[in-house]
C-alpha cells in the first residue's frame, strides 16, 4: 500500500486547502506545490522554473476561447425574451400530454442546451419563467422545482457544452465528437424525465394543474412560430460544426454573432444588455479558465509524483472488473459531487481517472459522456451543487428543500449512467456514424 | 484614509482591466467569425488565429482575475464558511485570503522572471508572425500583479468590515 501513500496524502491536501475555502484555481496551485515540497523534496526555485512557462503556455491554448463565447452567448439570451418565448411556445405543444406544461421545464431545457454550454444557464433561462408560472397556475412545486434542477443539467450533456470542451481539452479527444456522442444520452435522460412525470401525474393528478385551457389550432401555430428563434440558433451553432464550416471552438464565435444578429432583429439589442452580458462572461469565463490553467500544473505535479500510476497499480491488484472500476469510480463522482462544482470535479480527477478506465478498455470519448452526467448529478447534490443554487435564488425556497424535490430526478439520472454503462453505443454510435469516413 | 485610497485605486485598475478583457473577447468573436467567413468564402486564411486568439483568451482570463475576484465569482468549496460566523469566519478568510496571496506571488515572480528572460532574449514565437514573447509574458504578470493588490485590498475590507455574503458562481 506504500504506493497508495502519496495519493493519500495528496487528498489531504485536497481536502485541506478547499475545505478551508481557498479558491479552487489558487486551491490547486497550493496543493500542486505543497505536494511536490513535501513529498519528494523538490525545490521552490525548480517547481517556481516549471510552473511559469506551463501557466503562460496553457493560458494561451486557444481552444479555451470557446468557454468565454458560449459563456457570452448564454449571456445574451438570458437578457433577452427568449425564455418568455420557449414558454410560449411550448406551453400549447405539451397541453395533451400527461403533466401538461410540467413539460416546458424538460423540452424548454432540452431545446435551450442545444443552444447553450452551461447548466447554469440552462436553468436560469428556463425557470426565469417556468417557476412563476407553473406556480401560479397551481402544479406542484415538488415537480415543478424538480423537474427544472434535473432538466437543467442537460445544457452540460446536450451539445455545445462546456464541461466537454474542458474534457476535450485535457483528455485530448475530438470535441466534435464528443458534442455527437452526447446528443443520445442527453434526449434519452430528458425521454426518462419526461415519462417520470408523466406517470406521477398520471397517478397523483392533483399535482398538476386542471385550470389548462385546450390550445386552438391558432394556438399552436403561434407556439410554433415562437420557436423559430430559438430554432435558427441550434441549426446555426449546430450546423456550423457538422457541416464542416467550423470547428466546434469556431462555432461558439458563430453562436455570438446569430444571438446578436437575432437581438438586433427582433429590436431587443440595447448596448446596456451587450456590455453587461460581456463583462459577465469575461468574469465567468475568467473563473473557469484559470481553474484549466491551474489544473494544467495539478497535472503535472501528479506526473512527477507518479500519482496515476500508483492509483492504477494499487486499483489494478483488486482485479476489478471494468463494471466493478465504472461502479466505484461513479460513487467517488457523487461524494466528489457533493461538495465541488462541475469543472473543478473534471480538472482534479481527470489525470488519475482517465487512464485508469482507458487501460480498462473503455473508450475515451464514452468516457466523457459518463463523466458529464456525473457532473450533472453534481448540479443537484447539496450541500453544492449549483442548479439548487439558482432554484433557491429563483423562487427563495431553502436549498435542502430543492434537493429533495430534486432527488427522484438523480435517480433517473443514475439510471441514464447505468444504461449508459450496459449500452455503451448510445454514446458511441452517432460520432461514429458522422465520422466513419473522416 | 490610505485604505480608501487603495479601494480607489484598486477599483479603478481592475475596472480598467476587465474592460481590457471585454475588449478581448470581442477581438476573439471578431477574428474567429473573419477567419470562418474567408476560410469558407474566400479560401483564404489569416494564418494567425489559433496564436492570436490564445493570446487574447490568456491576456483576458489574466486581466479579469482581480475584478472576477471583487465580484466573488471564482468558486470556492464553502463548507467551512457556512459554519462560522464573526471573528472566526474573519480569521478564516483572512487564512484564504494570505495563502491565496503567498501562491499568486510566487507565481508572479516566476513569471517575471520569465518575462525579463524573453525580453533579454528578444525571443520570439516559433511561427509565421514571430511576435515577441514578453509581449505576453508582460500581460500576464500585469494580471497577477492587479490581482495581488486585489487581495491586499480584500484583506482589510475583511479585517475592516468582516466577510461579505457568498455569491454562487455558475458551474
Amino acid at each position: 500500500m506504500d504506493s497508495l501513500f502519496v495519493a493519500f496524502v495528496v487528498l489531504l491536501f485536497v481536502i485541506l486547502f478547499l475545505g478551508l475555502g481557498v479558491w479552487v484555481f489558487a486551491g490547486l496551485l497550493l496543493v500542486s506545490t505543497t505536494a511536490l515540497v513535501l513529498l519528494i523534496d523538490m525545490d521552490l526555485h525548480r517547481i517556481g522554473t516549471i510552473i511559469s512557462p506551463l501557466i503562460i503556455r496553457s493560458s494561451t491554448t486557444w481552444e479555451l476561447s470557446a468557454i468565454p463565447m458560449f459563456i457570452w452567448m448564454g449571456e445574451i439570451m438570458l437578457r433577452t425574451d427568449i425564455s418568455d418565448r420557449l414558454f410560449r411556445g411550448l406551453s400549447p405543444l405539451t397541453y395533451y400530454f400527461p403533466g401538461r406544461l410540467l413539460h416546458t421545464n424538460i423540452a424548454g431545457s432540452a431545446l435551450f442546451a442545444a443552444v447553450s454550454g452551461s447548466s447554469a444557464a440552462t436553468t436560469a433561462t428556463v425557470g426565469k419563467i417556468t417557476m412563476t408560472e407553473l406556480g401560479k397556475r397551481g402544479y406542484a412545486k415538488s415537480l415543478t422545482y424538480g423537474s427544472l434542477a434535473g432538466a437543467g443539467s442537460l445544457g452540460l450533456l446536450i451539445p455545445p457544452s462546456i464541461v466537454m470542451i474542458v474534457y476535450g481539452v485535457l483528455a485530448e479527444v475530438s470535441i466534435a465528437r464528443l458534442f455527437a456522442a452526447g446528443v443520445l444520452p442527453g434526449l434519452m435522460l430528458a425521454g426518462l424525465y419526461a415519462v417520470y412525470v408523466g406517470v406521477i401525474a398520471l397517478i397523483w393528478p392533483k399535482l398538476v394543474s386542471t385550470d389548462d385551457v385546450p390550445p386552438s389550432l391558432g394556438d399552436i401555430a403561434q407556439g410554433i412560430w415562437n420557436l423559430v428563434p430559438i430554432s435558427i440558433l441550434i441549426f446555426v451553432v449546430l450546423g456550423s460544426i457538422y457541416s464542416g464550416i467550423a470547428t466546434p471552438s469556431e462555432a461558439a464565435a458563430v453562436g455570438v454573432m446569430t444571438t446578436l444578429g437575432l437581438t438586433l432583429v427582433t429590436g431587443q439589442f440595447r448596448f446596456d444588455m451587450f456590455f453587461g452580458s460581456l463583462i459577465a462572461s469575461v468574469q465567468t469565463g475568467c473563473m473557469i479558465c484559470i481553474i484549466l490553467i491551474s489544473a494544467s500544473f495539478l497535472s503535472t505535479a501528479m506526473g512527477f509524483l507518479h500519482v496515476p500510476q500508483d492509483v492504477a497499480t494499487a486499483i489494478g491488484a483488486f482485479d476489478l472488473t471494468s463494471l466493478q472500476l465504472i461502479g466505484i469510480l461513479a460513487i467517488f463522482y457523487v461524494i466528489l459531487g457533493m461538495f465541488l462544482e462541475g469543472i473543478s470535479i473534471t480538472v482534479m480527477s481527470l489525470p488519475i481517472t482517465l487512464p485508469l478506465v482507458v487501460a480498462a478498455g473503455f473508450d475515451p470519448i464514452w468516457f466523457g459522456i459518463f463523466l458529464v452526467i456525473m457532473v450533472e448529478l453534481a448540479q443537484i447534490t447539496p450541500p453544492i451543487g449549483f442548479n439548487l443554487f439558482i432554484i433557491q435564488g429563483l423562487t427563495g425556497t431553502p436549498i435542502m428543500r430543492v434537493a429533495l424535490y430534486a432527488a427522484p430526478f438523480f435517480v433517473l439520472m443514475c439510471m441514464g449512467a447505468f444504461i449508459i454503462t450496459i449500452f455503451p453505443q448510445i454514446a458511441l454510435w452517432l460520432p461514429e456514424l458522422l465520422f466513419a469516413r473522416r | 484614509m490610505i485604505l480608501n485610497h487603495l479601494i480607489r485605486l484598486n477599483d479603478l485598475l481592475g475596472t480598467a482591466a476587465i474592460w481590457v478583457s471585454g475588449l478581448l473577447l470581442m477581438y476573439v468573436v471578431g477574428h474567429v467569425s473573419i477567419e470562418i467567413i474567408a476560410r469558407s468564402f474566400f479560401d483564404f486564411s489569416t494564418h494567425s488565429m489559433d496564436e492570436f486568439v490564445g493570446y487574447a483568451v490568456g491576456a483576458m482570463t489574466f486581466l479579469a482575475l482581480a475584478n472576477t475576484f471583487r465580484a466573488r465569482k471564482h468558486v470556492r468549496v464553502s463548507i467551512l464558511q457556512s459554519f462560522i460566523r464573526g471573528r472566526l469566519a474573519t480569521f478564516a478568510e483572512v487564512v484564504c485570503i494570505v495563502l491565496t496571496f503567498a501562491i499568486t506571488a510566487f507565481l508572479a515572480r516566476y513569471v517575471f522572471r520569465t518575462l525579463a528572460r524573453d525580453w533579454n532574449r528578444g525571443t520570439v514565437s516559433p511561427t509565421l508572425t514571430e511576435t515577441p514573447v514578453w509581449i505576453i509574458d508582460s500581460v500576464i504578470f500585469i494580471g497577477l500583479v492587479l490581482f495581488l493588490l486585489q487581495l491586499v485590498t480584500s484583506l482589510f475590507l475583511v479585517v475592516r468590515d468582516g466577510v461579505p455574503d457568498p455569491k454562487p458562481a455558475e458551474g
